[in-house]
């Protein structure tokens, strides 16, 4: 299977001296196309800092990055160019802009990437429509439910066609029920686009939908079981 | 979809049209700072370049020796003994000397003690209108409704001056009402339009003698002489030669040398409070612009992180704070002007906005506000785009 992202040696450090903190210590991973992974661990073991790195937001301490075959040179390389074109994000926050509208919120994502005009608009109608949100296209996030808002979360991650959608404790913040839903809605989307999704979370339902599940201890991988491809 | 910066702004606002008053406040009261700065400076060039006009010629402005002029000291001339200048080289033959009082006075108007110059002059002569400048639209007196008053036809102490003065119609005065100056009742016989000097005060146009009847409780002296070249003839060399003429002992000034006096002293000493108060007007423009974008972005600092963690970059980040600033700095000039053209009519005293003016004050205070806004908009785009995972 195709290797998308490799990481390798992977360490950060936070701190100097006596108060450094070692978030992510000697972490070789790789993700590959189209894979449903999920990473699991203790809060604090180190899973929103490997994400972080993986998806080109923080600059390790030390280690090596290799995305797509390109070794990521973190001195000359603008890394919201490989945000904008090879990465999506879902946030436990949602994190939707208050002021967008939900098209608007999957909108503004594709202007970033360099889509304008209807051609965003109407991918942005079709991601919405995948996402079950072609009713509320037009209303803000403090107009949406939480599940709806990480539904829009969703759309607006895969709005530049990305290789890999990082998301970040997706569920954390719902109930049950939108959890289970956002859940399938992760695996359909995974599967539909061939996109591949590392998933951070504690929901132990997602283990029965994952391809690979890692877990994390003191920002170590501690284990990896492989279950299917997609 | 609208640019997400119009949205933002259309989300806040509130923010915004608060924004836009403050700008436009402080752009209107740099307008009329710099439009009273304009209206003095053409006030007290206005009498000046009026006589100046009215010689066609050059005229050199005779006052005491080391007095720096009538406008900056006090000076005062017997006219008889000046009277041999009109035999020097370079004057006029028709109208060699003009004696003329140009005198603060606080005459009584209609029942009210006000501040007004007293300008006495020779019918005929030079430093006040004349009988053909009531039908000559060219003249630098024009318009004048009514008439002139009647010139003195004795210049002795004993002799009392026709009684009659004309006003400029700032005066509030009508034809026919009289104003009490010195104590003596002057008629006013005719009107003039838009003669003011500094500070809005008008010029009242009485006979020379009147004059000195009134203001110089009739000592018959004059504070000015005017000495008019002929044609050809530099009123610079003219100034020059009379200062070195003996035993006569004066100052004589060129027309443009009294103009810089009297806006030295009436117009740039006192104004230099305002010029300061007007650069600190606009840096506190540029404050208010940048306090209020930094504030906000502050309280956007996720909505940046979570636009830089899907790929926006610094530059993007920079031109949708620097849009906002722009047009919300346009809006407040706009409506700043607006309200500056309004408010000016109805100034308590003359304000002179020109053209030049709110484009000079357009562009200085679009590119101060602009950089207010970009130092804030740098400062937003170095937000750390973790801060959109867990919101720290």
């Amino acid at each position: 299977m195709e290797t998308l992202i490799e990481g390798i040696n992977l360490v950060k450090q936070y701190g100097e001296d006596s108060e450094t903190v070692v978030a992510v210590n000697d972490v070789s991973i790789s993700i590959n196309a189209g894979e449903l992974l999920v990473i699991m661990g203790e809060s604090g073991s180190g899973k929103t800092t490997l994400t972080s790195i993986l998806g080109c937001i923080l600059q390790p301490t030390s280690g090596r990055l290799i995305i797509n075959g390109t070794e990521i040179d973190y001195k000359t390389l603008d890394l919201s160019l490989i945000r904008r074109k090879s990465v999506g994000f879902v946030f436990q926050l949602f994190n939707l802009i208050p002021y967008l509208t939900a098209l608007d919120n999957v909108t503004i994502a594709m202007n970033i990437g360099g889509i304008k005009g209807q051609e965003a608009e109407n991918k942005a109608k079709e991601l919405l429509a995948q996402v079950g949100l072609s009713e509320r296209l037009n209303h803000r996030p403090s107009q949406l439910s939480g599940g709806e808002q990480q539904r829009v979360s969703f759309a607006r991650s895969l709005a530049n066609d990305p290789l890999i959608v990082f998301a970040d404790e997706p569920t954390a913040n719902l109930d049950s029920k939108n959890s289970a839903s956002i859940m399938d809605l992760i695996e359909s989307l995974c599967r539909k686009h061939n996109t591949a999704f590392a998933v951070v979370t504690h929901d132990m339902r997602l283990r029965q939908k994952a391809d690979r599940i890692i877990e994390m201890t003191d920002g170590r991988l501690i284990n990896e079981e492989r279950k299917n491809s997609c | 979809m609208r640019s997400i910066f119009l949205k933002d702004m259309a989300y806040k606002k509130a923010r915004v049209v608060l924004t836009i008053i403050s700008v436009a406040c402080l752009v209107m009261l740099i307008l009329l700072m710099g439009g009273m700065m304009n209206a003095l400076t053409m006030q007290a060039k206005d009498y000046v370049m009026s006589v100046d006009k009215q010689a066609k010629t050059g005229v050199v402005w005779l006052s005491t020796e080391r007095s720096g002029s009538t406008f900056a000291g006090f000076s005062l001339l017997d006219s008889e003994y000046l009277e041999v200048l009109k035999l020097a080289k370079g004057v006029d033959k028709d109208i060699p000397l003009s004696p003329l009082i140009f005198a603060q006075a606080r005459p009584i108007i209609n029942g009210k003690e006000k501040k007004a110059i007293v300008v006495g002059y020779k019918l005929g002569r030079l430093g006040g209108p004349s009988e053909q400048d009531i039908n000559d639209t060219t003249s630098p007196f024009y318009p004048i409704t009514g008439r002139l008053f009647q010139p003195s036809e004795y210049e002795g102490p004993e002799y009392t001056p026709p009684a009659e003065v004309v006003v400029d119609e700032k005066t509030g005065l009508e034809i026919g009402q009289t104003v009490e100056l010195s104590g003596k009742p002057l008629k006013v016989v005719g009107k003039t339009k838009g003669h003011l000097f500094v500070f809005d005060t008008p010029l009242l146009f009485v006979d020379l003698r009147t004059a000195q009847n009134t203001v110089l409780s009739n000592v018959l002296y004059v504070n000015t002489m005017l000495v008019k070249a002929e044609e050809g003839y530099n009123e610079s060399t003219l100034a020059g030669e009379i200062k070195n003429i003996s035993p006569i002992r004066v100052d004589a000034h060129t027309g443009n040398q009294i103009v810089k006096i009297i806006l030295a002293n009436y117009v740039d000493e006192p104004m230099k409070g305002v010029r300061a108060l007007r650069a600190l007007l606009w840096i506190a423009t540029g404050l208010i612009v940048a306090m209020i974008t930094y504030m906000t972005t502050l309280e956007k600092t996720r909505e940046i992180g979570v636009l830089k963690a899907i790929g926006a970059s610094d530059k993007y980040v920079i031109s949708m704070i620097l849009k906002q600033v722009l047009l919300t700095t346009l809006a407040g000039v706009i409506l700043g002007i607006l309200l500056a053209v309004v408010s000016a009519r109805f100034f308590p005293i003359m304000v002179s906005i020109s053209l030049r003016e709110p484009l000079i004050v357009a562009i200085i205070t679009i590119a101060v506000c602009s950089y207010g806004g970009y130092v804030a908009a740098k400062r937003a785009a170095t937000v750390d785009p973790m801060i959109a995972f867990r919101g720290r």
